[in-house]
């Protein structure tokens, strides 16, 4: 009996220790039961019937899972919510995180755009982490108080109030929103920070004109921003919100137009950076960026009118 | 190894059914075992992985009562239906009858409603 004795031992290691002697108790009379049954039909058991009776009852974890199935960290009622509140705050910090990092970015004297990069991606995942301990602790006393909160009960809702969603497309990404907020914040910041910040040292990155030019087209960036925010709060694309997209997405294109043809777009001395890129090539990769930007905005202006005319 | 999708339709069809069987078969006392023999001798064959966590389930419920007893030198515990568990076992029988009604007409082979 040494092997049915390992075998209970090993589903109550399995069980919650308030549980574990009294269904230690219980399965232990079972499998007694049985065994006296079988042997009154085929006599005394050896110990690979034992054996091949256990296994019939099937493993250990199993039978302690049946009897006391695992509880999730958060309730499945919750996990909705959950998963938005956890995308929202990402998206707070990450936007947060470029702010921050790209003000110590502008004010220091030796911080590369790689550097920045490696900064920003640090301070957001310490922020994340962090952020993601927290809201995770809080669904997990949420879901032990058992305090469910159903969306019906969270907020007053009517369904002749829902948004018309006949497409798929039109659902907006929450990581989508985030992004565009963090770059057009990130620009803003950029062509804001010697005025913000006035100092010693401390000048545009651009050269004179396009820095001019930068400064009037910081209504466009704040309309992107407000675009964002309402994009945020209705999370679906409306013709309106359409064409106010296809309104900045033109603007951003005939910016990053205008900036190729009026190169150099940077003010760059061989000293800045170190010698270690050539003010030619940094030149080079800025034309190649400000490229990129006129290609996405053509490419939006393009699928939000398609994504208009169908709505239409 | 893997359940065919006709087995866990089978599995889904019969769990909501065990607990009116379970509960039914419990209007006199029975321990575990002795009541998978009398649910195999009416010819509803459950797994002991089922039924044990099952009639525990049942019992925190408060739909049965339960009490350890000793014999011949072996200790079991008998479970009963409880007056909270006669009484939802009255209301799952209704349904069920209910249930089996409206049904049966719908499970009829096609030809013999033709012939009607």
């Amino acid at each position: 009996m040494d092997m049915v004795e390992r075998y209970i031992a090993a589903v109550k290691r399995e069980l919650p220790s308030r549980k574990r002697d009294d269904i230690g108790r219980e399965l232990e009379a079972n499998i007694m039961d049985k065994i006296e049954a079988l042997e009154a039909q085929h006599g005394q058991l050896n110990e690979a019937q034992v054996s091949e009776l256990l296994i019939s009852m099937g493993h250990p974890r199993s039978v302690a899972h049946e009897f006391c199935p695992p509880k999730p960290l958060v309730s499945v009622e919750l996990m909705p919510i959950y998963l938005n509140t956890l995308y929202m705050v990402l998206g707070i910090l990450f936007v947060i995180s470029s702010l921050e990092v790209a003000t110590r970015w502008l004010s220091g004297t030796e911080m590369t755009l790689l550097l920045y990069m490696k900064a920003l991606a640090s301070h957001f995942l310490n922020a994340g982490y962090f952020a993601f301990t927290w809201v995770t602790i809080g669904f997990i006393v949420m879901t032990r108080d058992n305090k469910k909160q159903s969306p019906a009960a969270t907020c007053a809702w009517s369904p002749a109030k829902l948004l018309p969603a006949v497409n798929g497309w039109q659902h907006i990404r929450l990581q989508d929103i985030f992004t565009d907020l963090a770059t057009t914040l990130f620009l803003a910041l950029v062509i804001w920070y010697p005025i913000l910040r006035p100092g010693p040292g401390i000048e545009s990155i651009f050269n004179a004109q396009v820095w001019t030019v930068l400064l009037w087209f910081t209504p466009v960036i704040a309309i992107a921003v407000m675009s964002s925010l309402w994009q945020l709060r209705t999370r679906l694309w409306t013709p309106r919100l359409l064409m106010i997209n296809i309104g900045v997405s033109s603007a951003f294109l005939a910016m990053a137009l205008w900036m190729m043809l009026n190169t150099p777009i940077l003010r760059i001395s061989e000293t800045t950076w170190e010698g270690a890129i050539s003010a030619v090539n940094i030149e080079r990769c800025v034309f190649v960026v400000v490229l990129f930007v006129a290609g996405i905005a053509l490419y939006e202006i393009i699928r939000d009118g398609r994504r208009l005319l169908k709505l239409r | 190894m893997t359940t065919a999708p006709s087995d866990k339709l089978k599995l889904e069809l019969r769990r909501g059914v065990l607990v009116l069987a379970v509960l039914a078969s419990l209007r006199d006392p029975h321990y575990g075992y002795s009541l998978r023999q009398q649910l195999q001798d009416s010819g509803i064959d459950i797994d002991e992985g089922t039924l044990y966590p099952l009639i525990r389930r049942l019992a925190d419920q408060g739909l049965l009562d339960s009490e350890w007893k000793h014999a011949s030198g072996r200790e079991r515990r008998y479970y009963q239906l409880s007056a909270l568990g006669s009484e939802r076992l009255e209301q799952l029988t209704q349904e069920w009858s209910a249930l089996n009604t409206a049904l049966s007409p719908l499970l009829r082979p096609t030809n013999e409603l033709e012939s009607d």
